[in-house]
């Protein structure tokens, strides 16, 4: 008994600290992330029922928002878009996923690559792609139509609903791929083998088993798709405007030119908010707890549907699809990063590097932008894991009395799209005293807030793998608690800190619908600069700036996927 | 003398659930306490609460005469100088079977020249010589198990847990690893509570087993006590199988049971007539026999210390090395479980006699 | 140290004789206290390419000051200068936009330093300042290219109306008023002359390709995603001069003139180096820059492209700042009614 013989001295002190420690670690917790999420929330329900001036609430903002036909417009070409990109994935997904997990098409690894490459492609730069690809008079695309067939108009004009939304979708389907995948791999073999014993054709089996239990899965990834065009800034931007139409995230940006509507940006953006609230409650329902998580597909137990001669069809099949999204796009980025001047044509003297020199080492703008964007992105992935982990570590332990608030509001903001925080953000910081408008920090505080989530979810998972008896064990022995966490804890949950810390930093470096409302002279961001240079026409920087940004992106997820083994965002 | 005394200690999770509720063991010096029940009685909960990691929202757990737990004031388990085994055995997979074994060793202030003697010491007492530079990766389940053993021996703890520590091993090596934390706890001496839900692998391990439901004690006994003697009608019916039947005591010894049976007992006399209780016949304490049995059906034969009764096998189940019947008693509405021996063998429909030592039917709670 | 001493006393001359609103090329003072600012922040509607060249040909003239550009359209310029104003920011020194009833704007909100460049009493007449509170630093007239490969020099339109003509539909590309500056002065330029919005919806009938900046339907035209734009002369010139197939037409109901002003702003936080800033931007080499890439401008020292019509042969649209300011929210409007966005 000698060796538990310490004294009584410390006894007291470690009760003291264990009282004490305990709400002031929640209540700072909870008080940064109601800063976070609530606050910029609350301001904007406020703003949309304030007067600009004055005391009192009115309604006038509503009435200005939604009174006009020209603002309603708007919202019913977002619902046709959002519901058209949605279908439009899960067409393309589904049966995508269903061919790599479940049959015997050749080339399922190059699938999957090129559909993660897809994943991590911000449609805003495939958008610049089609537009060289597809634009109705000059676009490559077209061009060529008009040369084989002898036609006199266009293909496919990218300027048009339908061009927004097949480009948009050429970017959503991997959501759906990866989450019918996921269901499809986990479906236990003896459910279809018991149907085939009944007496089910293979075909049966599919109609009456396979899809219904993949079903929510696939439903799930048509409201993730659904959601990802309705907040989208970039592509409508580039796509409906010159197609003279806008949607709903469009509209709340031109609420914000002079003079700027604030608050009827802020009534206009409720229903944003409210069918993203509804549409998230409707998938974590249906899909239970896996919620927007990039779930790594396990090898199904069922033998591989033989598809005899259609799966060449098969593989076909989805090559064609990502070369629509990666092959033609990225070539057309490629071309024009290098061409001299766009109306020269083909030839090896139109090929230059002068580009790349130029938004390099030329172009202040670009210069700064990418300086501020990687340290934001830098900035942001780490205080954003930083948190989260000791959020999701508080909370999977259970260490607090009301975790889960945390965990929930450190979620919550996946329901509030880009714009609509922003307008949050702008209404709360671009006056004294917190006056952070006119820095890289209110989109520093935009980033942070909306990857909330991912960095949770990632953290989260990440330390799901670690058993808690694996601390307690160092406990028992004598680690205190954070002697533990160094010894065992965090050994063990580095290479998952480290892909939460990439699942931030790779959004980061692309997020336009957010910034394109905060960003000033003083902080720009890649994005927003790439935007502001394809409205001036300047597709060969465009070109240039995007393929800096996707050869980045892409170089870090092979490196993850070398050093953190083959799970980091494996579609 | 009491190594660890828990003292009324209840534990609340959530509103109105006790996990544990008022529950007091001596848990004395050296040696090895089963906390044996079904998942759910608490058993797990009052491990945590002696490691430390949980907090007690009444009563106090003290280690001789130092106070370890009480509400508010909580020793964190790193300053209690015990060990614990985990039922998933927690063994670090980034860390050497030798750097597994040492860890504690560091926290302990033991001498790093003594950590190679120590490590072989421990590792002899496991039989897990030669694996010193492994990881736990190219372990198997069992190997697992022997390292986070050594782990916890090594550091010499006052007290040792086991929580559920055989539960992931598969059926064969269980038994072997009964036998081999009983030899080890014999050589060590150290005062161990072990958690399980397996009343034979609390038989074989332990000294004394302290048979939990619903969050407190029902009993605590050495294995012979708690099986011959069990105190309630949980602990009867928990270790080992039994003929469990209600009845009403109606004079000193004799109880009156559903169904028409009266059965003459041995400790009766603690109650006074017409007092519900329950009585507990083992199956292998019931004697069945061919042939009519003497005296009257369900009335003592000789008022002195046996009951016998006529009856009809109506199932006979063949296991092995014994046999299994159920015999109804002639006259009543009540069955017995007997166990008898393989041969002879009796057949169902034949009609027998049963008897039954009054020492062997025990009152219970 | 008799030398800051008389330092003193100059600066103090300075002043005085700053009154006259006549700071005098290469003021010391100035100057001097330019070069511890050590940079001057230029909000700027120029054409990004030319405005970056002018900034770099102020910078390799390595006066200890160098200027920082922040690219836009004039209708964001605005936008933002106001928005930080309001924020209570002062990151702008020099502000330059194409719409010149900003400056009408800022000039009610006392948002504007009194300072007239070097030489200003020289500029030619057309080009006014305003009480010394802003200065025209270049202009152009506001007209229809066509790309040469796609339309023969007859089919090219000769008129504004002639656009409206069903052949060129989907052939079309217009920049937006709610973005540039040039488009907001051409159009309410236009709209008395074609009479009013008729025009407009008729030209919605031919579907044009609406871009955000001036800049763009020159490339788009270059490109022969549209064949016919409107822009600023300027904006095809500098394309057309690179090689591009483009062709300039000065349509005969005449073409609005667009005056794009400069200013320093009153809270400007490098007051010093935006004096010496606007004095490069109106000198020779300044001026000769914006002349060289086709624009007009009040410096008369210049030498003009070759090529360049001379102003006075083009039926010019005067436009006035008090007519954009009155009718900037109803063009934005009708414009967003008209075309939808």
């Amino acid at each position: 008994m000698s060796s538990a013989a310490t004294g009584t001295a410390s006894r007291g002190g470690t009760a003291r600290e264990r009282l004490d420690a305990a709400p002031a670690v929640w209540l700072l917790s909870a008080a940064i992330l109601a800063v976070l999420v609530v606050a910029p929330l609350a301001i904007l329900l406020v703003t949309a029922v304030r007067a600009p001036e004055g005391p009192g609430f009115t309604v006038a903002n509503f009435l200005e928002a939604f009174g006009q036909a020209i603002y309603r417009g708007p919202v019913g070409n977002s619902l046709v878009y959002a519901i058209s990109v949605g279908v439009l994935s899960v067409v393309l997904g589904a049966p995508m996923a269903w061919l790599v997990t479940r049959t015997d098409m050749p080339g399922k690894a190059v699938v999957r690559t090129f559909t993660t490459a897809a994943f991590v492609t911000p449609s805003f730069l495939g958008a610049t792609a089609y537009v060289i690809l597809a634009g109705p008079n000059a676009g490559l695309i077209n061009v060529l139509y008009r040369a084989v067939t002898g036609a006199e108009g266009a293909l496919f004009n990218i300027f048009s609903m339908a061009g927004l939304i097949y480009v948009t979708s050429l970017y959503t389907f991997p959501v759906v791929f990866i989450l019918t995948s996921a269901a499809l791999s986990a479906t236990p073999a003896d459910l279809e083998e018991a149907a085939r014993i009944a007496g089910a054709g293979r075909l049966a089996v599919m109609r009456t088993i396979t899809l219904p239990l993949a079903l929510p899965a696939i439903f799930g990834g048509f409201i993730l798709a659904f959601l990802e065009a309705l907040v989208l800034f970039g592509a409508p931007a580039m796509l409906a405007i010159p197609a003279r139409f806008h949607v709903m995230t469009t509209q709340v940006w031109a609420f914000f030119q002079y003079p700027p509507q604030v608050e009827v940006a802020a009534a206009y953006a409720m229903p944003l908010l409210l069918i993203a609230v509804g549409l998230l409650w409707a998938q974590r329902r249906l899909m239970g707890r896996r919620g927007y998580t990039t779930v790594g597909g396990r090898a199904s137990a069922a033998p591989p549907v033989r598809l005899g001669p259609w799966r060449w069809a098969g593989l076909a099949a989805c090559v064609g699809v990502l070369l629509l999204s990666i092959g033609l796009p990225y070539f057309a980025l490629l071309r024009a990063a290098l061409a001299k001047a766009w109306g020269l044509g083909w030839s090896w003297q139109n090929l230059t590097l002068r580009n790349f020199h130029y938004v390099l080492f030329e172009f202040d703008p670009t210069r700064s932008a990418i300086v501020n964007t990687l340290e934001l992105a830098t900035v942001t992935a780490t205080l954003a894991v930083f948190l989260m982990g000791a959020i999701a570590y508080v909370a999977q332990r259970r260490l607090l009395r009301g975790a889960r608030v945390l965990a929930f509001l450190a979620t919550a903001p996946l329901a509030i799209p880009g714009i609509v925080l922003s307008i949050g953000l702008f209404k709360a910081y671009s006056r004294p005293p917190l006056l952070l408008y006119g820095t890289i920090w209110i989109i520093f505080v935009a980033y942070l807030t909306k990857y909330l989530p991912i960095a949770y979810t990632a953290c989260h998972a990440a330390l799901q793998t670690v058993h808690v008896d694996l601390e307690d064990a160092a406990r028992v022995l004598g680690a205190n608690r954070l002697v533990a966490f160094k010894d065992v804890t965090v050994p063990l949950f580095g290479a998952g800190l480290i892909s939460a810390w990439l699942l931030v930093f790779l959004p980061s470096l692309r997020e336009l619908s957010s910034s394109i409302l905060l960003f000033t002279t003083r902080s720009r961001v890649v994005s927003v600069v790439i935007y502001t240079l394809y409205e001036e026409g300047l597709w060969e920087a465009v070109s240039a700036l995007g393929i800096l940004l996707l050869g980045l992106t892409l170089l870090l997820v092979a490196v993850a996927q070398r050093f953190l083994g083959r799970r980091f965002l494996q579609i | 003398m009491a190594a660890v005394r828990l003292q009324a200690l209840t534990k609340r999770f959530g509103e109105d659930v006790a996990a544990v509720h008022d529950l007091t063991i001596d848990i004395r010096h050296g040696e090895l306490l089963s906390l044996l029940g079904p998942s759910g009685c608490g058993k797990t909960t009052t491990l945590r609460l002696i490691a430390g990691f949980l907090a007690p929202d009444a009563g106090e757990i003290w280690l001789g005469d130092r106070r370890l737990s009480a509400p508010h004031e909580t020793v964190p388990p790193e300053r209690r100088g015990m060990s614990m085994l985990f039922q998933s055995y927690a063994v670090w997979p980034h860390k050497t079977v030798a750097e597994n074994v040492t860890y504690g060793l560091k926290f302990r202030s033991v001498p790093r020249v003594d950590w190679p003697r120590r490590l072989r010491d421990a590792l002899a007492l496991v039989r897990l010589e030669g694996f010193a530079d492994r990881y736990p990766g190219e372990l198997s389940g069992g190997q697992q198990q022997r390292v986070a053993l050594a782990r916890a021996l090594i550091v010499e703890p006052a007290i040792l847990l086991l929580d559920e520590p055989l539960s992931n091993l598969d059926a064969h090596l269980r038994e072997e690893m009964r036998f081999e934390i009983r030899r080890v706890h014999e050589a060590s001496q150290i005062t161990t509570v072990y958690v399980t839900h397996d009343q034979a692998e609390a038989m074989v391990t332990s000294d004394r087993i302290a048979v939990m439901n619903a969050g407190g004690v029902e009993q605590v006994g050495t294995p012979a006590e708690v099986y011959e003697r069990p105190a309630t009608a949980f602990v009867a019916g928990f270790i080992g199988r039994t003929n469990l039947f209600k009845g009403r005591i109606v004079a000193d010894g004799r109880v009156a049971c559903e169904g028409g049976l009266v059965l003459l007992t041995a400790t009766a006399g603690e109650h006074t007539p017409g007092d519900a209780v329950a009585v507990s016949v083992r199956p292998h304490m019931v004697t069945v026999s061919s042939g009519a049995a003497t005296g009257a059906p369900g009335e003592p034969a000789d008022g002195a210390a046996l009951n016998v009764f006529a009856g009809t096998v109506t199932r006979a189940s063949y296991f092995g090395d014994a046999m299994d019947y159920l015999v109804a008693i002639t006259g009543t509405q009540s069955t017995l479980r007997a166990t008898g021996v393989p041969e002879p063998r009796l057949a169902v429909g034949q009609s027998v006699g049963v008897r039954i030592a009054a020492r062997h039917c025990i009152l219970v709670r | 140290m008799t030398q800051q001493r008389l330092r003193g006393i100059l600066v103090g001359l300075a002043f005085v004789l700053g009154l006259a609103a006549r700071a005098e090329a290469a003021d010391p003072a100035v100057m001097e206290a330019a070069k511890k600012e050590g940079k001057v922040i230029w909000y700027s509607s120029l054409g990004l390419s030319l405005a970056q060249k002018v900034c770099d040909a102020f910078n390799k003239k390595a006066l200890g000051v160098t200027c920082e550009l922040a690219r836009d359209g004039s209708q964001r310029i605005f936008q933002k200068v106001m928005q930080e104003a309001g924020a209570g920011l002062a990151i702008a020194d020099v502000v330059h936009t194409s719409d010149i009833s900003h400056f009408l704007d800022f000039q009610q909100k006392n948002m504007l330093m009194r300072y007239l460049p070097a030489g200003a009493d020289k500029f030619r007449s057309d080009f006014r300042d305003r009480d010394g509170l802003y200065t025209v630093l270049r202009g152009t007239p506001y007209v229809i290219a066509y790309n040469t490969q796609k339309v023969s020099k007859a089919d090219a339109p000769k008129r504004w109306k002639d656009l409206t003509d069903p052949r060129w539909k989907g052939k079309l590309v217009h920049a937006h008023p709610g973005y540039s500056g040039v488009v907001m002065t051409g159009m309410t330029g236009l709209l008395p002359v074609l009479g009013g919005w008729d025009y407009y919806a008729a030209l919605t009938k031919n579907d044009p390709l609406v871009v955000q900046s001036a800049e763009d339907p020159p490339m788009k035209v270059a490109g022969g995603e549209a064949w016919l734009g409107v822009a600023g002369e300027y904006n095809f010139y500098r394309v057309a001069k690179k090689g591009d197939p483009i062709a300039i037409v000065f349509p005969e109901e005449g073409v609005p003139f667009v005056s794009s002003a400069n200013a320093i702003l009153a809270k400007a936080p490098h007051p010093n180096a935006a004096k010496v800033f606007t004095d490069f931007l109106f000198d020779k080499d300044g001026q000769q820059i914006l002349a060289d890439d086709g624009l007009y401008v009040p410096n008369e020292a210049v030498t003009y492209p070759k090529d360049k019509r001379p102003l006075k042969e083009l039926k010019l649209i005067k436009v006035e700042p008090e007519e954009m300011q009155k009718r900037d929210d109803e063009i934005k409007k009708k414009f967003r009614e008209l075309f939808g966005v």
